[in-house]
């Protein structure tokens, strides 16, 4: 089942729920994805991949939104993941710390 | 040292606003050194160049920050020609001078002395030279024995081992002194062996000076960007506004001129309050000359050169003639007729009207000088309001239509000019180099750019043969403006738009070249290649050159029949890309004079939407244009974004409006984000990181970023950003 609404979409597989993110993570973006994020967790997901393959640029207030959540994940003993991130924002993960919050998935990395 | 609580002693300027002659005053304090062989130094300026503020500022800064050498500023006036006094003020002054420095007293410098007070002050170190100074004045000496005392007194001086630096200001007015003034003056100099400055008029200090060993310095007009610097400080001054166009406009119609730039702002605070446009500025200018300060100059101006009235209505009246003239020139033995009627020497008074530049005597023709529109404005209205008695009102107003009218014409001129190529600077590097001759022939040119041309295909054979030679330039002796030639060209061309010059060819032969630039924005046709061709072998005709060059430059091309036609006249062609080949050729990428800055780009965005991506789509051309990598340019745009972001997010902007710079300067790309709105405190923005889950946009610029700083502006923040290329 696929559930798309931009700048965000969502597939789901067993308790593992895939978010893919578009083009430009910004503030509209991350609030997306932390609305559905939640709503994963709520609904019991208990792994959350975030998927970057099409994200080429985010700004800082888009990033903001992740922490909350991997807040959420950390509460609620959910895992989340973060695949095929490019290597110039993750290198902006990695300056803000980001990395060391989630799991990257390196193989996935483009 | 001694405290001297004065900004100024004889300069008009406050040090801080007398802007862009650093190098100048630099060069006269280094010739105080005295290191050279040549003591005196020859100072040339056109008129109300802003000569006279130069010496008063080094005078001044003589003065007020050293006590080795004492500065003596001696300036000459109209007003005053009877030689005696005029000696008798020099030595004053001299005297006098040196007693203000050793006192450390400028106020001094405001009162005249009496002799007893000269000698009651006069130091225990000058008594040995000066306490017999009164004997030099002994009125009954005859005049040359008097003047050769007191314009010894610097001599005497020196030789006692007294340190000074003499200026001399205004020297061209010493023609004027009665009784052999200027020879004596002359004899005297040549016993000066310490550095002194004579300066003034630059056409009458090389008549009288020309030939002697001297240091030669000439006040070139001001570059535009000091100029622009002069409007924007007086605007900030006088709480007055200004735009880019206006400033563009001032500086065409004021010449850059400093001392009349300062008046228009004086009498802009008086009257139309701005200068925001065209029609307030060209107002204010007119005022100026109607009720304002420039029409009181330009009526001193004359009153000095011309004292007598009904002999200066007579030279207003020919100027007036000579500027209506289709070729803004009249033949001498028309002054001359018309002056002898008044019973004047005309060579005298053309002479004044010359080393003055209100004309320029040509051989036989007096030519005005139309350059300087404000003077002959003045010389119009004063014919029309006082010779032909229109009424004043009517005067005023159709000077200020004509200056609207005109104002866009010069400033095309301008545009035009800063797009053109400098000739002069191009043919003076002519020095027999041998160059491809396809540089000189568009044909040519155009056959090796497109081989399939099938118009050139069939002269194939016959051009590559041409292809193989080289075309051997000649050495270039003299180049001048072709109007100087043959002034009829200014009815044809602008000025910048056509040299010609004089040169030897390799042989050791004579040739001239007359090299035009077509203003054509399309391809040069047959009828505009003819049309050029014609008038400049009128020049070379007027010139009796028996050997001569016609050499044609476009920006674009020439079509098939103006090559042709170029051909049948043995006429050289060149486009500004040949032009551009040939003076790398030559060593002179200088000639473009301006070229449009293609490193520089400018951007302003509103607030919100995310219009951010509009301005990283931008940067990522520009970085991917001056050869940044994919990483650097990824970087410089996340940094844009922020910094965007931040802008939108902190200012309280009035406008919503975010402006960007874009500048590549070597090997690195710097970008300007400004916004008006809330000055942040600098320290808050530098030291702002991420608390919880926001604030990190700092962070980011300054990691992806080589450099960044915040400045503090009037109405908001700016940040400065840079990346160098990895």
């Amino acid at each position: 089942m696929q559930e798309s609404k931009t700048p965000v979409s969502v597939d789901f597989e067993d308790d593992i729920a895939t978010v893919h993110i578009e083009n430009y993570l910004n503030k509209p973006a991350g609030e997306q994805i932390e609305k559905v994020c939640l709503q994963c967790l709520n609904d019991g997901y208990k792994t959350l991949i975030l998927d970057f393959a099409r994200t080429e640029l985010v700004n800082s207030i888009g990033i903001s939104f992740l922490l909350g959540v991997i807040d959420a994940c950390e509460k609620k003993g959910a895992d989340i993941i973060f695949s095929h991130v490019h290597d110039d924002v993750l290198s902006l993960f990695q300056i803000l710390g980001i990395t060391r919050k989630v799991k990257i998935d390196f193989a996935s990395l483009q | 040292m001694t405290q001297i609580l004065f900004e100024r002693i004889y300069s008009k300027l406050l040090p801080e606003d007398f802007v862009g002659r650093d190098s100048e005053m630099e060069f006269l304090l280094r010739h105080i050194s005295g290191k050279t062989q040549l003591h005196r130094l020859l100072l040339l300026a056109p008129p109300i160049s802003g000569l006279s503020e130069l010496l008063r500022q080094t005078f001044d800064t003589l003065f007020l920050s050293q006590e080795e050498i004492i500065p003596i500023y001696f300036s000459f006036s109209a007003s005053q020609k009877e030689p005696r006094s005029v000696g008798l003020d020099f030595l004053v002054n001299f005297i006098w001078q040196i007693i203000a420095f050793r006192k450390r007293d400028p106020s001094l410098l405001s009162v005249s002395p009496t002799y007893d007070e000269i000698v009651q002050m006069l130091s225990a170190q000058d008594l040995a030279w000066a306490n017999s100074f009164t004997n030099w004045i002994d009125e009954n000496l005859s005049i040359e024995v008097f003047l050769k005392s007191v314009l010894s007194a610097p001599a005497r001086a020196a030789n006692s081992g007294l340190r000074f630096f003499l200026l001399v200001d205004d020297v061209h007015l010493a023609e004027d002194i009665g009784d052999d003034f200027l020879r004596i003056f002359r004899q005297s100099l040549e016993n000066f062996r310490f550095p002194y400055v004579l300066a003034g008029r630059r056409r009458e200090l090389l008549n009288v000076f020309g030939n002697e060993k001297a240091i030669t310095l000439h006040l070139n007009p001001l570059q535009d960007e000091k100029v622009k610097e002069i409007i924007i400080k007086c605007s900030q001054t006088k709480n007055m506004k200004v735009t880019d166009q206006t400033i563009d406009l001032i500086t065409r119609q004021l010449q850059g001129n400093p001392f009349l730039i300062h008046m228009l702002f004086e009498q802009a605070s008086k009257t139309t309050g701005a200068l925001d446009n065209y029609k307030r500025v060209l107002t204010a200018i007119n005022e100026m000359l109607f009720s304002g300060a420039l029409g009181r100059y330009f009526r001193e101006f004359f009153d000095e050169m011309f004292p007598d009235k009904s002999l200066q209505k007579e030279i207003i009246k020919l100027l007036n003639e000579t500027t209506q003239n289709d070729t803004h020139c009249l033949p001498f033995i028309v002054w001359e007729r018309k002056l002898k009627e008044c019973g004047a020497d005309a060579h005298r008074l053309v002479r004044k009207l010359h080393i003055n530049e209100v004309v320029q005597m040509t051989g036989a023709n007096i030519q005005a000088n139309t350059q300087n529109f404000l003077l002959y404005d003045y010389i119009e209205s004063r014919y029309r309001i006082e010779i032909l008695s229109e009424p004043r009102a009517l005067v005023v107003g159709e000077t200020l239509i004509r200056a609207l009218k005109r104002a866009p014409q010069i400033m095309a001129r301008f545009y035009r000019k800063n797009t053109s190529i400098d000739l002069k600077k191009l043919l003076t590097r002519f020095n027999y180099q041998e160059v491809p001759a396809n540089l000189l022939d568009y044909g040519l040119f155009r056959y090796q750019l497109n081989q399939n041309d099938s118009q050139v295909l069939e002269k194939q054979a016959d051009e590559r043969k041409a292809q193989e030679e080289n075309y051997v330039l000649p050495q270039v002796i003299y180049v001048a403006e072709t109007n100087a030639f043959y002034p009829s060209v200014a009815n044809w061309c602008d000025k910048g738009y056509s040299c010609t010059c004089l040169g030897l060819k390799a042989s050791g032969e004579e040739v001239g070249w007359i090299v035009a630039q077509i203003n054509s924005k399309s391809e040069v046709n047959r009828n505009l290649a003819e049309f050029w061709c014609d008038r400049l072998e009128i020049v070379a005709f007027i010139c009796g050159f028996v050997d001569y060059k016609i050499w044609l430059i476009a920006p674009e091309s020439f079509t098939t029949e103006a090559i042709e036609l170029l051909k049948e006249r043995g006429a050289l062609s060149s486009n500004f890309r040949q032009i551009q080949m040939l003076s790398e050729l030559l060593s002179a990428d200088d000639i473009f004079s301006q070229r449009t800055n293609h490193d520089e780009y400018e951007l302003v965005l509103p607030m919100g939407e995310d219009t951010e991506l509009i301005a990283a789509h931008a940067i990522e051309e520009i970085a991917r244009r001056a050869g940044f990598s994919a990483k650097s340019i990824n970087q410089i745009k996340t940094a844009l974004i922020e910094a965007c972001i931040n802008a939108t997010e902190h200012s309280h902007s009035p406008d919503r409006k975010i402006y960007q710079q874009f500048k590549i300067e070597d090997d690195k790309l710097v970008i300007t984000i400004s916004n008006r709105g809330l000055k942040l405190p600098l320290e808050n923005l530098e030291k702002q990181d991420s608390e919880g889950r926001r604030g990190w946009g700092f962070k980011l610029i300054r990691n992806l970023m080589d450099e960044l700083k915040f400045v503090q502006t009037d109405d908001g923040v700016k940040l400065v950003m840079v990346k160098h290329k990895a």
